[in-house]
């Protein structure tokens, strides 16, 4: 009875020890995104984006397209960590009906995630990704008129992007593309290559930590043991 | 003899006329078309829906030294006035309206990534970018034309095209204001702006090169004369 007692004891005191290393050890913000999507997606010609671009976000009412996975700033690491997806994102021409027979680019399921990409402190709150970052981009895409449904997957498009931590809150403005993003859009293979860039503005609110979880089931133990 | 000098100098004035830039003086692109998109959201929570916004006179100049490329100054001016439809509730207003949107920086850093010709592609920064922006809400109480401004760095993609002759930038800033004074928490306006534009012709070496020639022409035939 002592002796399992004194288990439960020092048990108690290891697992508070290890909360408090991990509550005031690390800065790492582990955040799941609440709200925000993409609110830019371009298509490019195939020499630049900006006035040349033949596609653009239709958010057909909806003013962005919902995000939803997680996102992960080390503030004490630097290093910046993201998944997650976009259900549907539809580009349209932005004149005339088609874009080499295309009426619209549909990408579902579309996922971009990265792993450690190494943040620059600027102060204020303000972290920069970049430069020279990349991420994948990968999901289906649709060419209405065109073609059906295909998977796509750009391991390597480039990443750019800022983030700001104001208080619990975190706000990512990540950018994809285009280099390292783009594929043919059209019949004509090779000739109408188009480079895609998607931007999605990820507001995140922190998630309870696996810290604060544990810290709750030792806590439940102790009672329970207390009882016993 | 004056006939030969002086089509040797139409000559090399062509030549330096028409020869590919050198990119040995910084070139000024001037707004074309662009947007930008503006968020809005206190600890990580959107209170109102994005509203996209179009540039009103933009100008970026870059200069593309191999040895040490910079950009060289930004200047983004949003028209106004661009009402922010609250979903939520902000320090006791339903809507905000930002009158103007001006963002301005100097000597930023521009990072080579992918070379061209025909696009070259670079990484920028610009810390920090001012922002200057007039925000007015309605009452209570109305709140009329303030003044808030902020500095925030921006950061983005540059794309130099020597095909289209053509610069596009796609970048991402992020301005924190508490525009209705310290005690409310404070609202993370986002500007995201996507520009595209062509450089602006200056008096170059070529045009002067060739008024003086022609200066000393007719200098040379009033003599002879």
């Amino acid at each position: 009875m002592l002796f399992h007692r004194s288990i439960a004891r020092t048990t108690a005191v290891a697992a508070l020890l290890f909360c408090a290393s991990l509550a005031f050890g690390g800065n790492a913000q582990a955040l799941t995104i609440s709200s925000g999507g993409f609110d830019q997606a371009l298509g490019c010609s195939d020499v630049a984006c900006g006035a040349t671009q033949t596609l653009t976000f239709d958010p057909n009412g909806d003013p962005v397209a919902v995000v939803s996975g997680n996102v992960d700033l080390d503030t004490m690491a630097l290093t910046l960590s993201f998944s997650f997806s976009v259900v549907e994102l539809s580009m349209t021409p932005v004149s005339g009906t088609d874009d080499n027979g295309a009426s619209a680019v549909v990408f579902t399921n579309t996922t971009y995630a990265a792993s450690g990409v190494p943040v620059m402190n600027l102060g204020g709150g303000n972290f920069l990704v970049g430069p020279a970052q990349t991420a994948s981009v990968s999901g289906s895409q649709e060419q209405v008129g065109v073609s059906a449904a295909a998977a796509f997957a750009a391991p390597l498009a480039r990443l750019n992007g800022s983030c700001l931590v104001v208080g619990d809150g975190l706000s990512c403005g990540l950018s994809f593309g285009q280099s390292g993003f783009s594929f043919d859009v059209g019949a004509t293979p090779d000739e109408e290559a188009r480079y895609f860039q998607h931007t999605a503005n990820i507001l995140a609110v922190p998630e309870p930590t696996t810290a604060a979880l544990m810290g709750l089931a030792l806590f439940g133990i102790a009672v329970a043991g207390r009882r016993r | 003899m004056h006939a030969k000098l002086s089509f040797l100098v139409a000559a090399a004035t062509a030549a330096l006329l028409f020869a590919a830039p050198s990119f040995a003086a910084p070139i000024r692109y001037e707004f074309d078309s662009g947007f930008v998109t503006l968020t809005a959201s206190v600890g990580g929570v959107a209170i109102a829906d994005p509203v996209t916004a179009s540039l009103s006179g933009t100008q970026v100049t870059i200069d593309e030294d191999p040895m040490a490329p910079q950009l060289v100054s930004i200047q983004l001016d949003v028209a106004g006035p661009i009402p922010i439809v609250l979903t939520t509730p902000y320090a006791g207003y339903d809507d905000i309206v930002l009158e103007s949107l001006s963002l301005s920086g100097s000597s930023g850093l521009l990072v080579p990534l992918t070379p061209g010709p025909p696009t070259a592609e670079y990484f920028f920064l610009v810390n920090p970018l001012a922002i200057d922006a007039v925000v007015s809400a309605d009452g209570p109480p109305p709140i009329e034309s303030l003044a808030v401004g902020t500095e925030a760095p921006a950061s983005g993609s540059l794309f130099v095209s020597s095909e289209l002759n053509q610069l596009s930038l796609s970048g991402i800033t992020i301005g924190s204001f508490a525009p209705f004074g310290v005690d409310s928490p404070p609202l993370v306006v986002k500007a995201d702006f996507v520009f595209s534009g062509s450089p602006i012709p200056e008096p170059n070496a070529a045009l002067l090169f060739l008024v003086g020639t022609l200066t000393l022409t007719s200098w040379t035939r009033s003599k002879r004369t």
